[in-house]
């Protein structure tokens, strides 16, 4: 049986990070110059004196006058499945559970700048406060439907709607690399957390989370494998297949053991 | 051999054509997650699960397509399944969730996570409104799952209800042939008959007598896209009676009497309320006649028999659904009872 392949987080040799001066300014690098996250690249004119970081480790690529920096880098990409509202940088922080709410209670101004991690965002408030705070974005498994169309602070959704957990594999690497300046593009759906030292130790950090870029789209499923699960009442839930059975697959799952039609199934890469 | 690929939905359905017989192969075509294929390479996917290696005389496709790289792949353009179904000119299609096709006038079924409330009306059971949105708005991130539950089939079956009634009502689309042709997987995969032939009669509130057949393989798409470039095979195809009669609904504006004669020795009576839904137990291959009276008119029709049997529908038009919340899951209930042989999902 052939089966969908669901991959969330990769890792790029070769990504672009476009820093973007939004009008005229100064550049205070060149094309090949290397960089660090905190390096000044340009200088805002006609601003109060407003310098602009790199934001990421890497080198300049192209200098666009009045627009951007074009930073090269390597980095995580942590793939959702809907985001809302624009481009935001800020340090990722776990506020929550993998698959637990971020509550209203947890959103405080000690968040403000951060790009906050949980299991689902239970209701529209949460939302609205996170921003009415200074949160730069949200990453999560899932919130409501309704909730998430009303929001105006960049969010991104890795599982889909309602309040599936948060990918354990995506947790994982967001929880260690927890404090690292990330950049979030809800339309490309996408998280990019990208190297910020030139050093071996950092270069490890970020390949050990993730995995090898896969092309297939499907592949046939088989025992031992990790799906991700898409049945109302498991929805978005991680299992092992313990047996294929036709069109149905038996899953193991918190312990348990749930017969599931293929089409409900991904297998996790 | 020759394919005609309805690339539509969530589940891309291939027509193979042969010299001698046709058949109709489902491909799901995954999720909206990443990785997924460009255009052209789940065209070629497509194919390859439904036919393997073998090279097809011809292949020809209905969907919302459009890319360069087809013209190597496709014999003929792609089509956009609104205006193929339009041409294959029969009298009423319903296509499942994507497209309504009425008397030739083929309307894109509405966004239904706005629809959510209208939903919930049609549910004999109370609904947080927000599981209704979330469920549907996930449908489309993983378009390919299938319901398991009885929940999830009764959302997809009052949602279908939305679907359907809502561009007739919208676009004032006339239901004026006495049959539909029912296609999509939220009918070919319902239950049974009887939930097919109550989730039309609730959207499509014929008048009169009304034949219900079902497209079991959901070939529709398919066939009318054939039908645009190769009128002759989609003739053969349909020559073959390829839709199952499910059964045949009446339906009075008030209350009626009814004599069934089934060319047994005495014919049987039935008498109908007004708003009674009643199933008469017709059996596939057995052939009635029909006469009835009613306040205002008398009559008679001929009806055939099918697994859904012989439903009088007394519900009058337009059909209304009470206001207060435990009187409408009431309605809905006695309504399915009425309908069905037997219960609708095993307790």
């Amino acid at each position: 049986m052939l089966c969908p392949v669901i991959q969330k987080v990769i890792f790029s040799k070769k990504v672009f990070v476009e820093r973007r001066l939004g009008g005229e300014g100064r550049f205070f690098v060149k094309k090949g110059s290397k960089v660090r996250p905190f390096d000044f690249v340009a200088e805002i004119k006609d601003t109060v004196r407003q310098r602009l970081t790199a934001g990421v480790g890497g080198e300049v690529v192209k200098l666009i006058p009045g627009k951007a920096v074009l930073i090269q880098t390597s980095a995580v990409i942590v793939r959702g499945v809907v985001g809302a509202g624009g481009d935001s940088e800020g340090e990722i922080r776990i506020a929550a559970a993998y698959d637990g709410p971020i509550g209203l209670d947890l959103v405080t101004a000690d968040w403000a700048g951060s790009v906050l991690v949980g299991g689902h965002v239970p209701t529209l408030e949460v939302f609205k406060k996170a921003e009415a705070v200074g949160v730069k974005g949200i990453v999560c498994g899932g919130a409501d439907f309704a909730a998430f169309k009303k929001a105006g602070l960049p969010t991104l959704l890795t599982e889909g709607f309602g309040r599936p957990p948060l990918n354990r594999k995506v947790f994982e690497f967001l929880k260690n690399v927890e404090g690292r300046n990330v950049f979030l593009s809800p339309e490309r759906e996408e998280l990019l957390v990208a190297r910020h030292l030139d050093g071996e130790e950092d270069r490890r950090e970020l390949l050990e989370a993730q995995s090898e870029e896969v092309t297939e789209v499907f592949i046939e499923l088989q025992k031992g494998m990790e799906v991700q699960v898409f049945t109302s009442a498991n929805f978005g839930q991680m299992g092992e297949v313990e047996k294929v059975v036709g069109d149905m697959v038996e899953v193991g799952l918190n312990g348990d053991k749930m017969s599931v039609p293929g089409r409900n199934l991904g297998i996790i890469k | 051999m020759i394919l005609s690929i309805d690339f539509g939905g969530a589940v891309a359905k291939v027509l193979i054509v042969r010299e001698r017989d046709f058949e109709v192969v489902e491909v799901p075509l995954g999720f909206r997650t990443r990785p997924r294929l460009t255009i052209s390479e789940t065209l070629r996917y497509i194919i390859k699960q439904a036919v393997g290696d073998k090279k097809p005389e011809a292949i020809y496709a209905s969907g919302e397509i459009a890319s360069v790289e087809l013209k190597e792949i496709l014999t003929k353009p792609p089509l956009d399944p609104v205006e193929a179904l339009e041409k294959l000119e029969l009298p009423i299609v319903v296509v499942g969730a994507g497209i309504i096709c009425v008397n030739g006038t083929a309307v894109r079924g509405v966004e239904i996570e706005d629809y959510a409330e209208d939903i919930a009306r049609w549910l004999p059971f109370e609904v947080n409104i927000s599981e209704i949105q979330n469920y549907f708005a996930n449908k489309k991130l993983y378009p390919q799952i299938i319901p398991t539950t009885e929940r999830e089939i009764r959302l997809e079956q009052a949602a279908a209800r939305v679907r359907i009634r809502s561009p007739i009502t919208n676009y004032q689309l006339p239901i004026t042939n006495d049959y539909v042709i029912a296609s999509g997987g939220v009918f070919s995969k319902a239950p049974t008959a009887s939930c097919v032939v109550l989730t039309l009669l609730d959207a499509l509130q014929p008048e009169g007598l009304f034949k219900v057949f079902l497209d079991r393989k959901q070939m529709l798409p398919a066939l009318a896209a054939l039908a645009s470039y190769n009128e002759e095979e989609a003739q053969k195809i349909l020559d073959q009676d390829p839709f199952a009669f499910l059964g045949a609904v009446f339906s009075v504006p008030e209350g009626a009497f009814f004599q069934v004669d089934l060319g047994l020795a005495e014919p049987q009576e039935l008498e109908v309320s007004p708003g009674e839904l009643v199933v008469f137990p017709l059996d596939t291959g057995k052939t009635a006649k029909v006469r009835f009276e009613t306040k205002s008119r008398k009559g008679e029709f001929e009806a055939e028999g099918g697994p859904a049997g012989l439903v009088i529908d007394a519900r009058g038009r337009p059909l209304e659904l009470p206001r207060g919340e435990n009187e409408r899951i009431r309605v809905l209930q006695e309504w399915e009872e009425s309908i069905c042989f037997a219960p609708l999902f095993k307790k």
